[in-house]
């Protein structure tokens, strides 16, 4: 249990001790652990090995050869001494211009195509829906078990017999 | 012979002067000092040749025309023209992401290679033995970044958080995330060569 707790810290803080960025006490540690325990002892060389092996091979990743190098510095010479470009003040304002006007035609249709159908829409669907509220039909039923207690509104889009009592709307009191 | 740090460093601000001087041959003096590093560089970072050349040439022509600029008290001269190559290679990659991007990845289909092989395409599968450059070739760019000047330049991670444009922390664990990254990736490379290693020993 100790053995592996030992080689988990090692591993966690293996890293930063070879690049030598912990502090005394924790270096002190897992020198320690990398002395007793052989777990942690092969990590650390393992991990030395992989450092060693990317300090070999990396710095030979790429190396441009004598002839490539004299044929980028012919080409930088040549850029070196060509002459700066004018500066194209007519051209660039008149390249500006009929950029912003592009986007700001893009803009604008975009607003129209966005904005219209609604400013349009909306009134006209305003206009067919009348808002109003309108009164209901409410018919007052006994219900025949209850005898005369139980009285109830029934919401219902009946139209009103003919010999029916007065319809009434919703929420207003029985006469008494 | 070798010589001081602070020597290297008087003979490279002489070689600048020379070279702001109109001096020609200071130019190519701090050429052939830093060119090879800085394609080694740059080819470490986008892994193509052309595009390497392309870096290398557009950074020594900005650093050249912009010579007057450079202040040996902020930074040494190889820092300077690092985050010059640095900073472009971040362009092309970026640029080389939208342009490069994988369609099949969008459609979830599998779609098989064309039958002919470009040059390229053969030279990285030649390169593909070597094992540690593929694996490079996986890590973000952040990361690859910072190994490639920690191991491949050789910089300290006080050079590597200038040239990145981060502070030293931080570059410090993107070295140690790329390092752990890469042998997760290199794990049997690593075991051989810690096995070689041992016999030696």
């Amino acid at each position: 249990m100790l053995i592996r707790f030992k080689y988990q810290y090692c591993k966690v803080h293996m890293a930063r001790f070879v690049a030598g960025d912990l502090s005394d006490a924790v270096r002190r540690r897992i020198g320690r652990y990398i002395d007793e325990c052989p777990d942690c002892y092969r990590e650390y060389m393992r991990h030395r090995a992989f450092d060693h092996n990317l300090s070999c091979r990396l710095p030979t990743l790429g190396r441009p050869s004598r002839q490539q190098l004299d044929g980028m510095w012919m080409a930088l010479q040549d850029e070196l001494v060509a002459p700066a470009k004018p500066i194209d003040t007519l051209g660039d304002f008149a390249r500006r211009s009929s950029l912003h006007f592009s986007y700001g035609l893009a803009a604008v249709a975009i607003c129209l195509a966005v904005l219209l159908p609604i400013a349009l829409g909306y009134h006209a669907s305003v206009a067919a829906v009348d808002m109003r509220p309108v009164p209901r039909l409410v018919s007052l039923a006994r219900t025949p078990t209850s005898g005369n207690l139980n009285r109830s509104a029934v919401i219902a889009a009946t139209p009103p017999r003919a010999g029916a009592s007065r319809p009434q709307l919703q929420n207003t009191p029985e006469p008494r | 012979m070798t010589i001081s740090r602070a020597q290297y460093n008087a003979e490279i601000d002489a070689t600048i002067a020379r070279a702001l001087h109109g001096d020609q041959s200071a130019y190519a003096a701090l050429y052939d000092q830093y060119a090879a590093g800085l394609y080694r560089l740059c080819y470490s970072l986008l892994m193509n040749e052309q595009d390497a050349e392309d870096i290398l040439q557009e950074s020594f022509l900005y650093a050249f025309k912009n010579l007057h600029r450079y202040d040996s008290r902020k930074s040494a001269l190889k820092t300077w023209l690092y985050t010059i190559a640095v900073s472009r290679c971040r362009n092309t990659y970026r640029r080389k992401r939208f342009l490069t991007v994988d369609i099949s990845q969008w459609f979830g289909a599998e779609l098989k290679a064309p039958p002919a092989e470009a040059p390229e395409a053969a030279a990285i599968r030649r390169d593909a033995s070597d094992t540690i450059t593929r694996a490079l070739g996986e890590l973000s760019p952040r990361l690859r970044e910072a190994i490639v000047l920690r191991y491949g330049q050789g910089m300290t991670y006080r050079e590597i958080a200038e040239v990145m444009g981060c502070p030293q922390k931080t570059a410090e664990s993107r070295v140690r995330l790329g390092h752990q990254r890469l042998r997760q990736s290199l794990q049997p490379v690593g075991l051989g060569l810690l096995e070689e290693m041992l016999r030696v020993h």
